[in-house]
């Protein structure tokens, strides 16, 4: 250390540089657990972010200060560029901006299932330029942050309950009141299924072969996929024990 | 800790099997050389039974294996409550004139906790409540167990077993009109169990006091005239007196 001053001074430089990239991608990593203690998963993600580019632009002016090179000169560059970046950096810009609305705005958090446009999957992470989901079948995609902004967004897993709606094709001579109470026997008897709010029963229409009515009940979002089966498969066989028919379309073939 | 009612201590050694029928709960647990099969299902709702049993664990058991290097197995069983807060319906919707008070006795199931030589193992449901949900709309609310057994203004209409524990709630209306109480919510983290000589359980006797605009609950360990009470499970957050903004918190009308 003590010879450190017979190094030639440009080494000395590099060497400062180096230390600061260094520390600007170290810090955040040992600043990151002071300042998200007690933050979802979102903020967290997010305070990282911060951090993290924060400590690289004033990296990049003190290395820039460092090699005594002038801002001003930077800068009249970056004028002579502008409408050039300008035009290039649209995109970017757009999404940068839409990014932001999006951290504001907190329509999803990362973990939440969301549906956008033919997508639908779980939020990985929210980023500046994109957002990235993971969907049910392993696939990773990416969605710029200025589509989301635009696009109709159906967060899944908002609230912590959800309605499940049946739709189920009767014969028309059923009694309503048979079915309904053998329905709502079936969802008393699945645990998962919600007491409150009560299920609902209503005849949804009428088509040329069948009467259609409408089954609803509730559940937590954890288990819609296996309430479902287990109502599916207990109202197949159930209404059938008691007599009643599930309508199906009938064909009949005349043969001359 | 007691060893009567549900809390109870037994020693298990190898290729020994402890049978526990309680509520609904059946309850199987084998030593087997370097681990334990606990295995447990549902049933139909009877007393507490335990003994050691000489029979196979029946297929339709949910079976878990667990890890026991130590030839000394000691298997603890106690009560505890549930995780989420338990919801009642009043026998028949109970209409409260300003300035007066209702008393309300409820016995819902505990949970029992299995411990081996201290060490915690795992919660079961002695007896299985669906959830429900406890709020205005789908949107503001808390997940809740729906409790079958309604609460009853008559204390000998109570059923008592020693696996449920009987909580007493007063409701003071101190508001200007009068309230329906159609639906009563008990705060299970706030709650401490106790046992008395018999083996029956009693949780803290709970007052809400509704305002206009605004919920006071105390809670105080209850008085059960010619009988001694044991803690026998304390609660998991401490606190005597909480204010709530909302009615709507613990009652529903």
């Amino acid at each position: 250390m003590n010879n450190f001053h017979l190094l030639n001074p440009t080494v000395v430089k590099i060497i400062y540089a180096c230390l600061l990239v260094l520390a600007s991608v170290i810090l955040p990593y040992i600043l990151k657990p002071i300042f998200t203690r007690h933050r979802t998963e979102h903020q967290r993600m997010l305070i990282e972010k911060v951090i993290r580019y924060l400590l690289l632009i004033i990296s990049f002016f003190f290395i820039l200060k460092l090699f005594e090179i002038d801002l001003k000169v930077i800068l009249g560059a970056a004028g002579i560029f502008s409408v050039a970046i300008g035009f290039a950096s649209q995109t970017s810009a757009s999404n940068l901006i839409s990014g932001i609305f999006l951290l504001l705005e907190r329509p999803f958090k990362v973990g939440d299932t969301i549906i956008v446009g033919e997508h639908r999957g779980i939020v990985v992470s929210l980023d500046l330029l994109s957002t990235r989901l993971r969907t049910f079948d392993n696939l990773m995609v990416r969605i710029p942050n200025e589509s989301l902004m635009k696009s109709n967004l159906t967060n899944m897993t908002h609230f912590p309950i959800r309605r499940i709606d049946i739709k189920i094709p009767l014969d028309f001579d059923v009694e309503l009141e048979v079915v309904e109470k053998e329905l709502n026997l079936i969802v008393a008897d699945i645990i998962e299924c919600l007491d409150e709010p009560k299920p609902i029963f209503l005849v949804d229409g009428m088509n040329e072969h069948s009467m259609i009515v409408q089954f609803s009940f509730w559940t937590r979002i954890e288990n819609i996929m296996t309430v479902k089966k287990q109502v599916y498969s207990q109202m197949i066989r159930r209404l059938m024990a008691i007599g009643i028919k599930i309508s199906l379309p009938k064909r009949i073939l005349v043969n001359n | 800790m007691l060893k009567y009612g549900i809390c109870r201590d037994f020693d298990l050694s190898e290729s020994q099997t402890l049978y526990c029928e309680i509520g609904s709960l059946r309850l199987w647990l084998k030593k087997i050389k370097s681990e334990v099969i606990l295995a447990h299902c549902q049933s139909e709702e009877v007393d507490e039974f335990f003994s050691y049993s000489e029979d196979e664990i029946p297929e339709n058991a949910k079976q878990t294996r667990w890890s026991w290097e130590g030839s000394k197995l000691e298997v603890s069983l106690a009560p505890t409550l549930h995780d989420r807060d338990l919801v009642f319906r009043a026998m028949k919707p109970i209409f409260l004139p300003s300035k007066e008070r209702v008393d309300f006795y409820v016995s819902p199931c505990v949970k029992l906790q299995i411990s081996f030589n201290g060490k915690f193992i795992i919660n079961l449901p002695i007896i299985r409540y669906s959830e429900t949900w406890f709020g205005k709309d789908p949107t503001i609310g808390d997940l809740c167990y729906a409790v079958k057994t309604r609460g009853t203004i008559d204390p000998d209409e109570i059923i008592k077993k020693k696996y449920r524990f009987i909580c007493h709630v007063s409701v003071y209306n101190e508001g200007a009109s009068p309230i329906s109480i159609d639906k009563l919510k008990v705060l299970t983290e706030y709650l401490r169990l106790y046992q008395d000589g018999e083996g029956y359980l009693y949780s803290d006797s709970l007052v809400i006091k509704q305002s206009e605009d605004s919920v006071k609950i105390a809670m105080s360990k209850p008085h059960i005239t010619g009988k001694t009470l044991k803690k026998v499970f304390d609660a998991r957050t401490a606190l005597q007196t909480i204010f709530m903004k909302a009615f709507s918190v613990l009652l529903e009308h």
